[in-house]
């Protein structure tokens, strides 16, 4: 089976890259593929469940992940260290999340077949 | 065993310099017998792809630099349709649908959906290399 790796380092202001990194993982999992969803630095940002966009006109980022795992996509990580940097709680991140060392992130990219970062 | 790619190109054309890097990667690559699976556009790479675009004459043609590699090792040049839409490349099905003003995707390249990128990427022996 083939493993990809998409490590999303941006936060959910930076336009359509969030989105379209998903909508790589959806696509690469139907395909049948091992996602895993990789969240570094800024990233994790994407995750803070308690967003409110109510007056800005835009789509609700994080609702995209609600239910991924019906699309085949089971792992979703974010990295121990980023959580540390950017002070911020597991519990304020969308649930079915699960922290990763640094070290851990690197070996399962050094196990994967693709790796795509946004 | 041959070595195959495949080129994922993601990285705006104006913002950096990957769209050169990456057509000395592939013309090297080739030399080298390696076998290029596919060349995918996603994310602000589709911009290459606007056919009107009009930059400086002494400026990198970076469209026509792509059209040449495309043609002389034949390449295709895939560029996702859902990328290209949201950033206004449009080619002349989809300008007709919406009734667009007109349709700009260059001649070179083609439309295609993520599948094609995830198909090949599910292939047990190809490298996919970012450029990002």
């Amino acid at each position: 089976m083939t493993t990809t790796n998409i490590t999303i380092s941006r936060n959910s202001l930076s336009g359509a890259n969030f989105k379209e990194a998903i909508d790589l993982g959806l696509v690469c999992a139907a395909f049948d593929q091992q996602v895993n969803l990789i969240f570094v630095g800024d990233g994790l940002y994407n995750l803070v469940s308690n967003q409110s966009i109510a007056n800005l006109k835009d789509k609700n980022h994080v609702d995209i992940l609600k239910g991924i795992e019906f699309y085949d996509i089971e792992n979703i990580f974010v990295e121990q260290e980023s959580l540390c940097s950017k002070n911020l709680k597991l519990e304020k991140l969308i649930d079915s999340v699960e922290v990763k060392s640094a070290a851990e992130i690197l070996e399962l990219n050094l196990n994967a077949d693709n790796l795509v970062s946004f | 065993m041959t070595k195959e790619f495949i080129i994922l190109v993601s990285a705006s054309p104006l913002k950096t310099q990957s769209h050169l890097t990456a057509i000395r990667y592939i013309e090297e690559s080739i030399k080298q017998s390696v076998l290029i699976r596919a060349v995918f556009f996603y994310q602000d790479g589709v911009l290459v792809a606007n056919k009107l675009s009009a930059p400086p004459s002494d400026e990198p043609q970076l469209s026509a630099l792509w059209q040449d590699l495309s043609e002389s090792k034949s390449l295709e040049l895939q560029t996702c349709v859902a990328a290209s839409y949201r950033r206004g490349i449009v080619d002349e099905h989809e300008a007709k649908e919406r009734e667009l003003l007109s349709h700009n995707l260059h001649p070179s390249f083609k439309m295609t959906g993520l599948g094609q990128l995830a198909a090949a990427m599910s292939s047990p022996r190809v490298k996919l290399v970012h450029f990002k």
